[in-house]
């Protein structure tokens, strides 16, 4: 085995214990949160600032009977999950955090691809399969029916996303994601910012959809289909669909701040008060991430679900339409050049 | 790369017209504002294109990919007129009963995928035009509202129509793995090279090419589908099909028999000599058992499939390119006249198309009846009509290409043809009335079964006009 | 090479899981590693561009909404009998008749392909750039009847759904106007 191929190799495990380790106290962060912000205190009783709780639900799911469904597509329902977890955390790899060498002079990223921005989109759209399978094979009307509306609603907010991204390849003109980073919006012209804009709201709600959280998370909406495909699911496996849910979602986190935010990037302006701290790796990425991760949280403890109809409606007219148009209106302007 | 506004421009009216038909639909309850807006649309086009004939300069556009040469421009007239006089069958017809108004945009669309055909200098051109042309047809074969013949018809269509596609694009990237290319002119270059090796692989691509196009030009034993998809098809769209459907296919059969198959294995063409010879013998004899007059039609469609396959073997002669045009051009006539008096005589939701609707007819609507017989005697070959004349060039063209058997056995079955032509102008004169109302009346109809039954007897009187035509300015297949 | 003949193994594997699997979503599911395994021979040649827009066209949404139809149906197994009982023993020997005369021809004619530097040259690293050059000048054409072609399906599948719709509604909107009728002349 060559050195490089060592290398990423123990880069891209050290970046699955990274997010699996985030996944865990992301619970916890999550259940903290939605605990403030209904009056509550959340979870404070395993350890200091209930900051063992993960471990201590890590211990639960292994142990827990892991009841298998005697009806069920033996062979797809244990796939499933294993299609989930795989695809989200290799979704990740992409995306760099730093500066080339700035990892112990290595790089912070796992693969740098030329395409890196359809790469991000190929493994999320595989990742809709765990879902759908976990929803079919379970043989239950409760999980069919989360299974289709997953896709269903993947597939159509996949459209507002991809357009919404659209606008970034026709300005930055390229799909690797370090050039979109090192891309400067600031020497475009001001005519630009505005579809820039509308494409960044279009892409963070289309990403909450995609990701399946509230107001989007009809697949397990509890109150109709009681928890969509993961209904018959339990012990490790459900663990593994939970880990997916919370990598995909960092995942879009910091896809978005990739995009439209620039990446692992700092403020320039910081420069002039410790040099070179706009370059630091890591710690920018992390903070923008931050924030649309506590977006996440917040959004679900402010907003009722969508009714299904709702939300089919607003992907296709609202969502679609307005990506389509802001990309058609970046296009114009790029062309005739204004 | 040029982009030739001009030479586009016909399919390019077409397109616009149909997707603002599309939105013009939404506004309306009624479908005739979109049908007027489409027959101008294709009125357009057809000045368009008529003014592009006889000039001298070569035209094409995207560097040969669409090619608007004598043969591409005849074929487009065939197609837009086909498509307008189907549009004046449309117009009452629709509003009868099969209702949708984007039952026109999708007619137009279908057009557009012709035209491009019928231009196309590339395989994946010619590839696209196809796929345009089916969809549209696929849709408008299942137009008719709760008729499960009209359902199945669409889906079987839909369904070998996919596979015989899948043919064509297999043929297609064998082509490509031969030669290295897409444009028929550097195809021909790189078969007619001295270092080419790869012979066996391109015939073998030829030959998938062929299956997927002799599929939708309904040659035996590819026809299966015609009869049951032209019955349970709206009867304009069945009109629609055996003329629009049947130029495009003929005008991409002709293209590439004229110019790539002569560099190609001999194996090929005595492959279509065997599908013409069964076209003709099953496409008539299968004709003389029918008792639905639309699947008469469809039998007598797949006959005269064979005829111009007959044609088609001579392609690579001036003689047999120009008889594959003039043929289809009377055949368009008076295959959409004949399907236009049968409109008329089916019922709201376009059922009841037995031979027994016809009984009387001569009685209770002595025009409708005389346009009729027209028309069938046009079909089975009749002088001096124009059917006639198209068969002499046929025959004429074949036997010149040294065809004699198959010759002979064309002029056979067109005997056995004219038997079952003329067996329902009998009924038609010589039976008593079964039905006691007799169909529908409209003057849309009325004007493209006048226009249809003049133009069948003006080119038999006058065939040199037309034929002539053929011949001025360029020669008739751009060759590279 | 090696990793192509196993790719290609994996490949024929796959394909032939998805004509004799009897459960269709277990089929659907052999395209998906049928259609997986060639993005990644895509991605051994090279043609990075090209193995992305494999798996997110065919792999994420085409075959996606197979099984969705799939699922929606409940489509189980076929287990009837055909009717035409010649059919299936004529399309094995097709098949085989077809992929036979394919080798044949393709061993009996070896082309040498240029060199592997000559392709990657002429990829550049399957950079996308490249390959849109190229759609947007030579195949231009094609581009813009994918496009109408598009069209084309979309107003198709919506109309027939659409007049589907609205003859159900007028349907049950029949008895809602009696009804009304019948207030009326009570009135």
């Amino acid at each position: 085995m060559n050195d490089a191929l060592l290398v990423t190799f123990v880069k891209a495990l050290a970046l699955c214990v990274v997010l699996l380790g985030a996944f865990a106290y992301m619970t916890v962060i999550e259940r903290k949160l939605l605990g403030r912000m209904q009056h509550r205190y959340g979870p404070n009783r395993v350890g200091p600032f209930g900051l063992m709780q993960p471990i201590a639900d890590a211990i639960k799911s292994i142990f827990k009977e892991d009841i298998v469904v005697s009806a069920s597509d033996r062979f797809v329902y244990f796939l499933a999950p294993f299609i989930s977890i795989v695809f989200a955390l290799s979704a990740f790899g992409a995306i760099p955090a730093g500066p080339a060498g700035s990892l112990f002079g290595f790089n912070p990223w796992i693969v740098d691809l030329d395409i890196g921005l359809l790469y991000v989109f190929a493994a999320t759209s595989i990742g809709v399969y765990g879902i759908f399978l976990a929803g079919w094979s379970s043989n239950s009307k409760y999980s069919l029916l989360g299974g289709l509306r997953s896709s269903a609603q993947m597939i159509s907010y996949e459209l507002g996303l991809g357009l919404s991204a659209l606008t970034i390849i026709l300005i930055a003109g390229t799909l690797n994601l370090r050039e979109i980073v090192d891309f400067g919006v600031w020497s475009l012209s001001p005519l630009l910012w505005l579809p820039l804009a509308v494409s960044f709201v279009t892409y963070v709600i289309s990403s909450v959809a995609e990701v399946n959280r509230t107001p989007f998370d009809l697949p397990e909406a509890e109150q109709e289909i009681v928890a969509g495909y993961l209904t018959e699911y339990s012990s490790i496996k459900w663990a593994l669909f939970q880990m997916a849910e919370y990598v995909n979602m960092m995942t879009a986190a910091a896809f978005i701040s990739t995009l439209f935010l620039g990446g692992w990037r700092g403020p320039e302006a910081l420069n002039a008060l410790v040099p070179g701290v706009a370059e630091w790796p890591f710690i920018w990425l992390l903070l923008k991430m931050a924030i649309f991760m506590f977006l996440f949280i917040w959004l679900r403890a402010t907003l009722p679900r969508f009714r299904y109809d709702q939300l089919m409606r607003f992907g296709w007219i609202w969502l679609f339409e307005i990506a389509l148009f802001s990309a058609l209106v970046t296009g114009a302007i790029i062309a005739f050049a204004l | 790369m040029d982009i030739n506004w001009l030479v586009i421009s016909p399919p390019l009216v077409l397109l616009i017209t149909a997707s603002v038909g599309v939105l013009m639909g939404l506004s309306f309850r009624s479908t005739r504002p979109v049908a007027l807006l489409s027959l101008l649309g294709v009125l357009v086009a057809l000045v368009l294109n008529a003014q592009l004939f006889g000039r001298s300069e070569p035209l094409s556009a995207f560097g040969l990919r669409y090619q608007a040469d004598t043969s591409a421009l005849a074929f487009n007239t065939l197609i837009l007129l086909g498509t307008a006089l189907v549009l004046l069958v449309s117009f009452d017809a629709l509003e009868r009963g099969l209702g949708g108004s984007e039952y026109y945009p999708l007619m137009l669309l279908s057009a557009t995928g012709g035209m491009v055909m019928a231009a196309a200098g590339d395989f994946i051109t010619l590839l696209l035009g196809l796929e345009i042309l089916s969809l549209a047809v696929y849709v408008l074969s299942a137009w008719r509202p709760n008729a499960r013949e009209s359902e199945e018809a669409g889906m079987k269509y839909f369904l070998l129509g996919a596979f015989a596609s899948a043919f064509l694009i297999y043929g297609i990237a064998l082509m490509y793995g031969a030669t290295g290319h897409f444009t028929y002119a550097r195809v021909v270059e790189q078969l007619q090279a001295q270092a080419f090796t790869q012979t066996a692989l391109a015939t073998l691509a030829g030959a998938f090419i062929l299956g997927g196009l002799a599929f939708k030009a309904a040659f035996a034993p590819f026809h299966q589908w015609s009869p049951d998809v032209y019955t349970g098809a709206p009867t304009p769209v069945t009109a629609f099909m055996s003329v629009v459907v049947k130029a495009a296919a003929f005008a991409a059969l002709l293209r590439v028999f004229a110019l790539v198959y002569p560099n190609l294995n001999g194996a090929l063409t005595q492959a279509l000599v065997v599908l013409v010879a069964l076209t003709l013998i099953i496409g008539n004899l299968a004709a003389l058992t029918q008792r639905s007059v639309k699947r008469l039609l469809a039998y007598s469609a797949v006959a005269h499939a064979g005829y111009l396959g007959l044609a088609l073997l001579a392609a690579d002669t001036d003689g047999g390119a120009r008889a594959v045009i003039w043929y289809l051009t009377a055949y368009t006539f008076m295959n959409v006249g004949a399907f236009a008096v049968l409109s008329l005589l089916t019922d709201r939701n376009d059922r009841g198309d037995d031979v027994e609707r016809f009984a009387g007819l001569g009685k209770t609507r002595p025009y409708l009846a005389f346009a009729m017989t027209l028309f069938l005697l046009s079909l089975a070959g009749i002088p001096p009509l124009a059917g006639f004349i198209g068969k002499i060039f046929v025959f004429q063209a074949a036997l010149q290409a040294g065809y004699t058997v198959l010759a002979i056995i064309a002029i056979l079955t067109s005997v056995v043809a004219a038997f079952y032509y003329v067996r329902l102008i009998s009924v038609i004169y010589f039976r008593e009335p079964e039905y006691a109302e007799v169909g529908s009346k409209s003057a849309m109809t009325g004007v493209a079964i006048a226009v249809a039954a003049l133009a069948t007897v003006a080119l038999g009187v006058v065939p040199g006009w037309w034929y002539g035509l053929l011949g001025v300015g360029r020669q008739l297949l751009a060759g590279f | 090479m090696l990793s192509f003949i196993l790719l290609a193994t994996v490949m024929t594997v796959g394909a032939l899981g998805v004509v004799t699997l009897r459960q269709p979503v277990h089929a659907a599911l052999s395209l998906v590693g049928t259609l997986l395994t060639l993005a990644i021979t895509y991605v051994t040649l090279q043609a990075h561009f090209l193995a992305a827009v494999q798996v997110i066209v065919y792999a994420g949404a085409i075959t996606v909404l197979f099984l969705f139809v799939i699922m929606l149906l409940n489509a189980q197994g076929d287990e009837r009998a055909h009717r035409l009982g010649w059919v299936k023993p004529a399309a094995y020997v097709t098949g085989v008749v077809v992929a036979v005369g394919l080798m044949f021809t393709i061993f009996a004619s070896p082309t040498t392909l240029p060199d592997a530097a000559t392709i990657s040259a002429a990829l550049q690293g399957g950079n996308a750039g490249v390959l849109g050059e190229v759609l947007f000048s030579q195949f231009v054409l094609a581009f813009q009847l994918v496009g109408v072609l598009l069209l084309t399906g979309i107003v198709g599948a919506v109309s027939l759904v659409e007049r589907r719709a609205a003859q159900e509604d007028r349907e049950q909107e029949l008895p809602a106007t009696t009804q009304r009728e019948r207030e009326l002349t009570r009135a």
